[in-house]
């Protein structure tokens, strides 16, 4: 475990190639999209040299977004237990709870489709984020501001509030 | 090649992702906007689990527009969906008088209630009801409620029937009560809540008996709030005897924001500071 920390002695980073839904190939490292559930799954059972995962379903601007979220994620869950390890006080799961919030402050177009994908890749702690962050939008407005800003169109003939 | 499409379309979400994310919100967020949003969130709406806790926030702005009426309606419907499982009843709200019926509809349709929360007073002749309240709330756990709705009887009340009860709090103001009523309530809670580990008494104005009949009664004890209960004169024993069991003391000149906060055996310290 200790010699993962020292650079000279550690293997070069095993990468994949992510395809986006527009035809973008995204290289990350291994360890980045196994963040992914659904890629890790799958991992084990994949050929040696099939390093490729087709991403129907996400486009490349969302693609880059998750893969940020990710590298993040993975980089400070390393520095978080480093200083764990060497019982260091470390303030870095508050400063990435705010990363997160600064990450997740998108408009309803973006969150959508970071939903979407999040959802789709099953990256818990994103869909998790990207749901308290659609509840608080919703939080504490009227029918119509939700209407507004969630882009709907009322179908609805008769208020069933008004109804009851 | 897919190309992203220019606006989206909230309605293709996963039912399943649709469903966490509406659990998350308050009752009336569901039954006051989401549901009348349009008709696939209204289909959504009717899951009894939003309906499992009904919290009415302080900040929630048509409250008072809606009147005692409408809130009683939002209540009804809440409870008509929730099937019988609710587990939390949160009034926060101080703009209205709730009506003891509306109370009264809630705890006779479910007897799984666990939270009760009431920032509103009732009237009152309407404590003695307390008995029949009681009664209907065996599983609840934790008591919040108002100095003005609450008697002497009615903790006797809810002492024997919610076994399970661990946390309470009295709060509002006690301008008319004597030193003696106070202790009186003090002495009910001893007597027939042994089983609380969380007590907050803020401007209670009960004496050291009264502080020394909680230590004796209530050995589970964890937490003790006494802020701005003034009459309560801190002496070394009686410190010595809080501090060396509870964890988590405030007292009586902390500060209602908490900024005293004191945990364990740093009491004393804390004390000090705080009456200096």
């Amino acid at each position: 475990m200790k010699d993962s920390f020292n650079p000279s002695i550690e293997p070069p980073k095993k990468t994949v190639t992510l395809v986006s839904s527009d035809g973008y190939d995204f290289e990350v490292e291994e360890e980045v999209a196994l963040e992914s559930q659904v890629i890790k799954d799958g991992f084990e059972d994949k050929a040696v040299d099939d390093r490729e995962y087709l991403l129907f379903n996400v486009h490349s601007d969302t693609l880059e977004l998750i893969i940020k979220y990710c590298e993040k994620h993975v980089s400070s869950r390393k520095s978080i237990s480093a200083a764990a390890a060497s019982s260091s006080s470390s303030n870095g799961e508050e400063a990435l709870k705010e990363w997160d919030e600064h990450f997740i402050s998108v408009d309803t177009n973006t969150l959508y489709d970071i939903l979407m994908a999040a959802d789709y890749l099953n990256i818990k702690s994103l869909l998790d984020l990207a749901i308290q962050k659609v509840a608080d939008t919703i939080h504490g407005r009227s029918p119509e501001q939700i209407r507004k800003k969630f882009n709907i169109e009322n179908d609805s003939i008769i208020d069933p509030w008004a109804s009851e | 090649m897919k190309e992203k499409s220019e606006t989206s379309n909230w309605l293709d979400l996963p039912r399943d992702v649709m469903i966490i994310i509406l659990s998350k919100l308050h009752t009336i967020d569901i039954l006051y906007s989401v549901q009348r949003v349009c008709s696939s969130w209204r289909k959504l709406c009717k899951e009894p689990q939003f309906f499992c806790r009904i919290v009415i926030p302080s900040r929630w702005e048509d409250c008072a527009r809606l009147g005692a009426d409408g809130l009683a309606e939002l209540v009804k419907v809440a409870m008509d969906r929730s099937c019988g499982e609710l587990v939390e009843f949160s009034l926060e709200t101080r703009k209205q008088v709730v009506l003891i019926d509306l109370l009264f509809n809630v705890v006779e349709r479910s007897n799984t209630l666990k939270y009760l929360r009431l920032d509103t007073c009732f009237t009152f002749q309407s404590r003695s009801l307390w008995k029949q309240i009681a009664r209907k709330i065996p599983l609840l756990e934790e008591l919040e409620i108002h100095y003005d709705s609450f008697s002497v009887m009615a903790i006797e009340e809810v002492g024997r029937s919610c076994p399970n009860l661990h946390y309470f709090k009295l709060k509002g103001e006690l301008p008319w009560y004597s030193r003696g009523d106070c202790n009186k309530m003090v002495f009910a809670i001893a007597e027939s809540m042994p089983q609380l580990r969380r007590l907050s008494l803020i401007e209670n104005g009960l004496t050291n008996d009264g502080l020394q009949a909680i230590l004796d009664g209530c050995p589970h004890l964890e937490y003790l709030d006494l802020r701005k209960c003034l009459r309560v004169n801190l002496n070394f024993s009686l410190l010595k005897k809080s501090s060396d069991r509870i964890i988590d003391v405030r007292l009586p000149k902390d500060a209602i924001d908490g900024r005293f906060r004191t945990r364990g055996n740093r009491v004393m310290a804390a004390y000090n500071f705080s009456s200096v």
